[in-house]
């Protein structure tokens, strides 16, 4: 979840709550683009008796930019209907659940999936009546989940579209350590660097592993995979890195009715108005940690095209001033850059505009309209899957990966830190020196550059959906983890 | 209410819950009212609709203004309706004290 929880209204609408973006190109079928929006942060296997589900009153939506102007060219929504078989028990199954469609499951999901193309107006219904898996409960309720989340993958054709989709529950696909990070920038690997604010008796002093938040975590996903004329504006494949229609900008968004009145004795509220959008997510971790409380909310709220308003916070981020305070002559180019008049061009041109020709060898992925700056995961449709893949994606020498569009195993908790640490500041200012451990400092949560598992924390499918099955209920049981030092 | 503490107090929303029926050209009479005569807001020459003309609007509609700009917002269905109407701002007001 490089994005849960990390505005303050927003963190109580967990069900309109985007926590990730991705966009590559399939590895398994590289003339389609994979598509994932994932929503409903920090879920817990075990819970019950309400297990998650989408918000019916929720609108969904991926959406593309073709031009770089920040606005959907195309979008993708979906919109969720339950139904409850049997309202008189409080019973999420009755039964086992084998199938989709059986009785046993007392509270089924299903969507709609529409096409939108702006330009045009026209929408395309891409399929109705989808229904999402259940919630993986137990060997009692789901026996079978595998078969389960296999059946819920559909394939669509419809109006000249064709591709597969699936909107339900999977296991968490992003890894990160949150309870060191947000305990004042704690770096577990490097912790005994920290100038831990003069307090004694901290615990802290020594190298210490990672800790994958996540692990035992589940989270609503919906993945789409399309191929790729059918998101370029040329409505054709581009013919190389370099091709007018080669890149496109990605983001979701989660949108709810205008009014919604509580009525006195009336058990749901009353909906009503036009949707408003209330999430959005592009590129990991803006929200989260660039934009500021107070501004967080606002973000939320607005469209990419809206973000030249928000341009301080990319060109000198507040995390990247800390680091130095925080790490104490861990980071003295970056302290002495930081004193100056700090222009973060190289984060500007990674999260708003993309990186143009020229700065990356063989590789851009610029996709911005003059005076425009939008958070958008800008994906080079042209770059092939990588055949050895590296999570540290770009600055890793991968191509393939984060900031060009998102794969799930993409470290890009440690890609972003090390960019806001000055290691990707030597592309836009020759004249400035990386300091070695912008390079070295990480989260400490995989066994290095080419490690696609998180240590084996995390479980991703090789092909469609993606993201691994959804952690039991029964299985996971409690959590119960305590570091001591 | 006056103008200084509704700009403390911030917008005021209105619901009407119960179901009425269609009030008969109420689009029209909303876009009209959009570009209304000075004052009343009323359309010149229209009379005003009873709420017995509103059967077969479906659901209920909630109408919230934010100012004192003589606009409301209608929220209806799954649509929203901007309308510039100060009397009916006035009278929202007037019965919202």
């Amino acid at each position: 979840m490089s994005s849960h929880r990390e505005a303050p209204q927003i963190s109580k609408d967990p069900v309109a709550d985007s926590t990730d973006v991705y966009a590559f190109v399939s590895p398994w079928a590289p003339s389609t683009v994979t598509l994932i929006a994932n929503y409903i942060p920090l879920q817990l296997a075990d819970g019950g008796p309400n297990f998650y589900e989408f918000g019916d009153d929720v609108l969904y939506e991926i959406h593309i930019d073709q031009t770089g102007d920040g606005t959907p060219d195309v979008s993708f929504q979906f919109q969720f209907t339950t139904t409850t078989v049997d309202p008189s028990t409080f019973l999420y199954n009755t039964g086992p659940i084998t199938s989709l469609t059986d009785s046993t499951w007392n509270r089924k999901q299903s969507y709609t999936l529409t096409r939108v193309d702006h330009a045009s107006g026209a929408t395309t219904t891409l399929g109705s009546g989808l229904l999402c898996p259940p919630c993986n409960i137990g060997r009692l309720s789901t026996p079978d989940y595998h078969a389960l989340g296999a059946a819920a993958v559909h394939r669509f054709s419809a109006g000249g579209y064709s591709g597969q989709v699936f909107a339900g529950q999977r296991q968490e696909g992003f890894y990160v350590d949150l309870g060191a990070v947000f305990d004042l920038g704690i770096l577990r690997p490097f912790e005994q660097d920290h100038n831990m604010f003069g307090l004694k008796n901290t615990g802290l002093g020594r190298m210490a592993a990672g800790i994958n938040s996540t692990h035992f975590l589940n989270v609503h996903s919906l993945a789409l995979e399309v191929p790729i004329e059918q998101v370029t504006k040329s409505g054709g494949r581009p013919s190389s890195v370099s091709a007018s229609d080669a890149v496109i900008g990605v983001w979701t968004t989660a949108s709810r009715r205008a009014s919604i009145v509580n009525i006195a004795g009336q058990g749901k509220p009353t909906e009503t108005g036009a949707y408003v959008q209330v999430s959005r997510l592009g590129n990991p971790l803006v929200n989260e940690v660039l934009i500021g409380l107070g501004d967080k909310d606002t973000w939320n709220h607005l469209p990419p095209s809206s973000d030249k308003q928000f341009l301080s916070y990319f060109s000198n981020p507040g995390l990247a001033q800390l680091l130095p305070t925080l790490y104490p002559g861990v980071f003295p180019n970056l302290a002495k850059y930081n004193a100056g008049k700090p222009d973060r061009a190289d984060l500007v041109a990674i999260l708003l505009t993309g990186l143009p020709s020229g700065v990356v060898p063989g590789f851009q992925n610029e996709l911005a309209a003059s005076g425009v700056y939008a958070d958008e995961l800008r994906l080079n449709l042209a770059v092939p899957p990588a055949k050895k893949p590296s999570n540290l994606g770009l600055v890793g020498g991968d191509a393939a990966g984060f900031p060009n569009g998102r794969r799930v195993f993409d470290d890009v908790a440690t890609i972003e830190l090390r960019a806001l640490a000055g290691a990707t500041l030597p592309l836009v200012d020759k004249s400035y020196k990386a300091d070695a451990a912008a390079g070295e400092v990480s989260f400490g949560l995989t066994d290095g550059p080419t490690d696609l598992r998180a240590k084996g924390t995390e479980y991703y499918n090789d092909g469609f959906p993606v993201l691994g099955m959804p952690l039991s209920g029964f299985e996971v049981g409690p959590i119960s983890r305590v570091v001591g030092h | 209410m006056s103008r200084r503490r509704f700009l403390r107090t911030g917008s005021v929303t209105m619901a009407a819950a119960a179901v009425v029926g269609a009030v008969p050209g109420l689009p029209s009479l909303l876009g009209e009212a959009e570009s209304e005569a000075p004052g009343s807001g009323a359309v010149a020459g229209a009379a005003s609709p009873a709420l017995s003309d509103a059967a077969g609007l479906e659901g209920p509609v909630t109408a919230h203004v934010s100012d004192l700009s003589g606009q409301v917002s209608l929220f209806v269905q799954d649509r929203t309706i901007v309308v510039r109407d100060p009397a009916l701002v006035a009278r929202l007001l007037a019965a919202a004290r």
